[in-house]
Protein backbone atom coordinates (compact mmCIF):
# COMPACT_ATOMS: atom_id res chain seq x y z
CA UNK A 1 0.00 0.00 0.00
CA UNK A 2 1.33 3.48 -0.90
CA UNK A 3 1.35 6.10 1.83
CA UNK A 4 0.77 9.80 1.21
CA UNK A 5 2.67 12.53 3.05
CA UNK A 6 -0.52 13.42 4.90
CA UNK A 7 -0.93 9.89 6.26
CA UNK A 8 -0.70 10.15 10.03
CA UNK A 9 2.03 8.40 12.01
CA UNK A 10 -0.68 6.42 13.79
CA UNK A 11 -1.95 5.09 10.47
CA UNK A 12 1.60 4.04 9.65
CA UNK A 13 1.90 2.21 12.97
CA UNK A 14 -1.40 0.46 12.20
CA UNK A 15 0.05 -0.54 8.82
CA UNK A 16 3.23 -1.83 10.46
CA UNK A 17 1.12 -3.84 12.91
CA UNK A 18 -0.37 -5.52 9.82
CA UNK A 19 3.17 -6.36 8.59
CA UNK A 20 3.15 -3.68 5.85
CA UNK A 21 6.84 -3.04 5.03
CA UNK A 22 5.87 0.05 3.01
CA UNK A 23 4.46 1.64 6.18
CA UNK A 24 7.73 0.92 7.98
CA UNK A 25 9.66 2.54 5.12
CA UNK A 26 7.51 5.69 5.35
CA UNK A 27 7.93 5.84 9.15
CA UNK A 28 11.67 5.40 8.65
CA UNK A 29 11.78 8.24 6.10
CA UNK A 30 10.01 10.53 8.56
CA UNK A 31 11.82 9.66 11.78
CA UNK A 32 15.16 7.95 11.07
CA UNK A 33 17.02 11.22 11.56
CA UNK A 34 15.63 11.63 15.09
CA UNK A 35 16.46 8.03 16.00
CA UNK A 36 19.95 8.08 14.45
CA UNK A 37 20.92 11.44 16.00
CA UNK A 38 19.67 10.42 19.44
CA UNK A 39 21.68 7.18 19.27
CA UNK A 40 24.72 9.09 17.97
CA UNK A 41 24.66 11.51 20.91
CA UNK A 42 24.48 8.66 23.42
CA UNK A 43 27.01 6.29 21.85
CA UNK A 44 29.24 8.84 20.09
CA UNK A 45 30.18 6.32 17.44
CA UNK A 46 28.62 6.21 13.97
CA UNK A 47 28.70 2.40 13.61
CA UNK A 48 27.08 1.91 17.03
CA UNK A 49 24.43 4.55 16.21
CA UNK A 50 23.65 2.69 12.99
CA UNK A 51 23.25 -0.59 14.88
CA UNK A 52 21.00 1.03 17.49
CA UNK A 53 18.85 2.56 14.72
CA UNK A 54 18.46 -0.90 13.19
CA UNK A 55 17.41 -2.30 16.57
CA UNK A 56 14.93 0.54 17.15
CA UNK A 57 13.10 0.02 13.85
CA UNK A 58 13.17 -3.77 14.31
CA UNK A 59 11.54 -3.26 17.72
CA UNK A 60 8.97 -0.93 16.13
CA UNK A 61 8.17 -3.66 13.57
CA UNK A 62 7.76 -6.29 16.29
CA UNK A 63 5.81 -4.23 18.80
CA UNK A 64 3.66 -1.93 16.62
CA UNK A 65 0.58 -3.98 17.54
CA UNK A 66 1.14 -3.06 21.19
CA UNK A 67 1.40 0.70 20.55
CA UNK A 68 -0.92 2.55 22.91
CA UNK A 69 -2.84 5.25 21.10
CA UNK A 70 -2.77 7.64 24.08
CA UNK A 71 0.85 8.68 23.43
CA UNK A 72 2.34 10.37 20.35
CA UNK A 73 4.22 8.16 17.91
CA UNK A 74 7.34 10.35 18.24
CA UNK A 75 7.19 10.02 22.04
CA UNK A 76 7.02 6.24 21.69
CA UNK A 77 9.85 6.20 19.14
CA UNK A 78 12.08 8.39 21.32
CA UNK A 79 11.37 6.15 24.30
CA UNK A 80 12.52 3.10 22.34
CA UNK A 81 15.55 4.99 20.96
CA UNK A 82 16.63 6.19 24.43
CA UNK A 83 16.22 2.78 26.07
CA UNK A 84 17.99 0.96 23.23
CA UNK A 85 20.85 3.50 23.27
CA UNK A 86 21.29 3.22 27.05
CA UNK A 87 21.33 -0.58 26.84
CA UNK A 88 23.89 -0.50 24.01
CA UNK A 89 26.00 2.00 25.96
CA UNK A 90 26.00 -0.19 29.08
CA UNK A 91 26.96 -3.22 27.00
CA UNK A 92 29.78 -1.26 25.39
CA UNK A 93 31.07 -0.02 28.74
CA UNK A 94 30.96 -3.54 30.20
CA UNK A 95 32.83 -4.88 27.18
CA UNK A 96 35.35 -2.10 27.68
CA UNK A 97 35.98 -3.05 31.29
CA UNK A 98 36.45 -6.78 30.54
CA UNK A 99 38.43 -6.20 27.38
CA UNK A 100 40.54 -3.50 29.09
CA UNK A 101 40.20 -1.41 25.93
CA UNK A 102 38.33 1.47 27.46
CA UNK A 103 38.19 0.91 31.22
CA UNK A 104 35.55 2.77 33.20
CA UNK A 105 33.43 5.37 31.49
CA UNK A 106 35.94 7.33 29.43
CA UNK A 107 34.23 9.09 26.54
CA UNK A 108 35.27 8.01 23.04
CA UNK A 109 37.33 10.28 20.81
CA UNK A 110 34.27 11.63 19.02
CA UNK A 111 33.70 14.54 16.66
CA UNK A 112 30.16 15.05 15.45
CA UNK A 113 30.18 14.35 11.67
CA UNK A 114 28.52 17.71 10.94
CA UNK A 115 30.75 19.85 13.20
CA UNK A 116 32.68 22.61 11.43
CA UNK A 117 36.43 22.16 11.33
CA UNK A 118 37.08 25.28 13.44
CA UNK A 119 34.60 24.08 16.09
CA UNK A 120 35.88 20.54 16.36
CA UNK A 121 37.63 20.95 19.74
CA UNK A 122 34.67 22.75 21.30
CA UNK A 123 32.38 20.08 19.84
CA UNK A 124 34.50 17.31 21.27
CA UNK A 125 34.53 18.91 24.74
CA UNK A 126 30.74 19.33 24.78
CA UNK A 127 29.99 15.77 23.62
CA UNK A 128 32.56 14.37 25.99
CA UNK A 129 30.87 16.22 28.89
CA UNK A 130 27.45 14.91 27.78
CA UNK A 131 28.86 11.36 27.69
CA UNK A 132 29.95 11.63 31.33
CA UNK A 133 26.49 12.65 32.62
CA UNK A 134 24.49 10.12 34.66
CA UNK A 135 21.82 8.36 32.54
CA UNK A 136 18.73 10.33 33.59
CA UNK A 137 20.45 13.71 33.44
CA UNK A 138 21.87 12.76 30.06
CA UNK A 139 18.45 11.78 28.71
CA UNK A 140 16.81 14.98 29.95
CA UNK A 141 19.63 17.06 28.45
CA UNK A 142 19.87 15.25 25.10
CA UNK A 143 16.12 15.38 24.51
CA UNK A 144 15.84 19.02 25.59
CA UNK A 145 18.97 20.59 24.12
CA UNK A 146 20.13 18.31 21.32
CA UNK A 147 16.76 17.11 20.05
CA UNK A 148 15.12 20.38 21.17
CA UNK A 149 11.88 18.75 22.32
CA UNK A 150 9.35 20.59 24.48
CA UNK A 151 9.80 19.91 28.20
CA UNK A 152 6.40 18.23 28.48
CA UNK A 153 7.32 15.73 25.76
CA UNK A 154 10.65 15.05 27.50
CA UNK A 155 8.68 14.36 30.68
CA UNK A 156 6.32 12.01 28.77
CA UNK A 157 9.22 10.13 27.18
CA UNK A 158 10.96 9.70 30.52
CA UNK A 159 7.74 8.94 32.41
CA UNK A 160 8.48 11.75 34.88
CA UNK A 161 6.79 14.94 36.03
CA UNK A 162 7.70 18.27 34.49
CA UNK A 163 9.23 19.32 37.80
CA UNK A 164 11.44 16.22 37.92
CA UNK A 165 12.71 16.94 34.40
CA UNK A 166 13.51 20.54 35.34
CA UNK A 167 15.46 19.24 38.35
CA UNK A 168 17.43 16.81 36.18
CA UNK A 169 18.20 19.57 33.68
CA UNK A 170 19.47 21.87 36.41
CA UNK A 171 21.84 19.17 37.67
CA UNK A 172 22.90 18.26 34.15
CA UNK A 173 23.76 21.88 33.32
CA UNK A 174 25.77 22.19 36.54
CA UNK A 175 27.71 18.98 35.78
CA UNK A 176 28.35 20.11 32.19
CA UNK A 177 29.59 23.52 33.34
CA UNK A 178 31.99 21.90 35.80
CA UNK A 179 33.31 19.37 33.27
CA UNK A 180 33.77 21.84 30.42
CA UNK A 181 35.41 24.51 32.60
CA UNK A 182 37.87 21.98 34.08
CA UNK B 1 30.01 29.46 28.67
CA UNK B 2 26.50 28.02 28.88
CA UNK B 3 25.14 30.18 26.06
CA UNK B 4 28.07 29.19 23.89
CA UNK B 5 27.40 25.49 24.57
CA UNK B 6 23.69 25.77 23.80
CA UNK B 7 24.33 27.85 20.68
CA UNK B 8 26.81 25.28 19.48
CA UNK B 9 24.26 22.48 19.94
CA UNK B 10 21.45 24.55 18.42
CA UNK B 11 23.48 25.40 15.33
CA UNK B 12 24.90 21.93 14.84
CA UNK B 13 23.28 20.35 11.75
CA UNK B 14 21.73 16.96 12.23
CA UNK B 15 23.80 13.96 11.16
CA UNK B 16 22.43 12.08 8.18
CA UNK B 17 21.72 8.36 8.69
CA UNK B 18 23.99 6.25 6.46
CA UNK B 19 22.72 5.16 3.08
CA UNK B 20 21.43 1.62 2.98
CA UNK B 21 20.37 1.67 6.63
CA UNK B 22 16.79 0.84 5.77
CA UNK B 23 17.92 -2.14 3.64
CA UNK B 24 19.80 -3.46 6.67
CA UNK B 25 16.67 -3.04 8.82
CA UNK B 26 14.59 -4.94 6.26
CA UNK B 27 17.22 -7.68 6.16
CA UNK B 28 17.24 -7.87 9.96
CA UNK B 29 13.46 -8.19 10.07
CA UNK B 30 13.58 -10.96 7.43
CA UNK B 31 16.40 -12.71 9.29
CA UNK B 32 14.40 -12.57 12.54
CA UNK B 33 11.54 -14.39 10.81
CA UNK B 34 13.87 -17.04 9.39
CA UNK B 35 15.52 -17.60 12.77
CA UNK B 36 12.13 -17.92 14.43
CA UNK B 37 11.06 -20.52 11.86
CA UNK B 38 14.35 -22.40 12.21
CA UNK B 39 13.87 -22.39 15.99
CA UNK B 40 10.42 -23.95 15.64
CA UNK B 41 11.76 -26.65 13.36
CA UNK B 42 14.58 -27.38 15.78
CA UNK B 43 12.14 -27.60 18.69
CA UNK B 44 9.88 -29.94 16.71
CA UNK B 45 12.83 -32.13 15.66
CA UNK B 46 14.13 -32.27 19.25
CA UNK B 47 10.67 -33.25 20.54
CA UNK B 48 10.31 -36.04 17.93
CA UNK B 49 13.79 -37.41 18.74
CA UNK B 50 13.05 -37.31 22.48
CA UNK B 51 9.72 -39.10 21.99
CA UNK B 52 11.38 -41.75 19.76
CA UNK B 53 14.09 -42.40 22.36
CA UNK B 54 11.45 -42.81 25.08
CA UNK B 55 9.37 -45.19 22.96
CA UNK B 56 12.48 -47.24 22.07
CA UNK B 57 13.46 -47.41 25.75
CA UNK B 58 9.99 -48.59 26.80
CA UNK B 59 9.86 -51.22 24.02
CA UNK B 60 13.34 -52.48 24.87
CA UNK B 61 12.50 -52.62 28.57
CA UNK B 62 9.27 -54.56 28.05
CA UNK B 63 11.00 -57.02 25.71
CA UNK B 64 13.90 -57.52 28.10
CA UNK B 65 11.70 -58.20 31.16
CA UNK B 66 10.76 -61.89 30.48
CA UNK B 67 14.37 -62.79 29.67
CA UNK B 68 15.75 -61.29 32.86
CA UNK B 69 13.33 -62.98 35.24
CA UNK B 70 14.25 -66.62 34.46
CA UNK B 71 17.91 -65.62 34.49
CA UNK B 72 17.56 -64.22 37.97
CA UNK B 73 15.59 -67.26 39.03
CA UNK B 74 18.35 -69.49 37.71
CA UNK B 75 20.96 -67.62 39.72
CA UNK B 76 18.84 -67.84 42.83
CA UNK B 77 18.38 -71.59 42.27
CA UNK B 78 22.12 -72.05 41.92
CA UNK B 79 22.72 -70.27 45.20
CA UNK B 80 20.07 -72.36 46.92
CA UNK B 81 21.47 -75.57 45.44
CA UNK B 82 24.98 -74.48 46.53
CA UNK B 83 23.70 -74.05 50.07
CA UNK B 84 22.20 -77.52 49.89
CA UNK B 85 25.67 -79.04 49.59
CA UNK B 86 26.27 -78.32 53.28
CA UNK B 87 23.17 -80.16 54.46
Amino acid sequence: MAYMPNTTDRALIAGIANCDAQALRELYNRHSSRVYNTALTYLQNETDAEEVSQDVFTKVWRSAAGFKAESQVTTWLYRIAVNTSLTALKKKQRRGIFGMINPGQDPPDFHHPEAKLEEREENKAIFSAIYRLPDRQKTAFVLSYVEELPRQQVADIMGLSLKAVEGLLMRAKKSLRNTIER
Amino acid sequence: MEDKTYNHLRNLPRAVPPEGLFDKIEAKIGQAKVVALADWRQFAAAAVILAAINVAAIVQYSQAQPETSPGMAAVENTIISDYEIYY
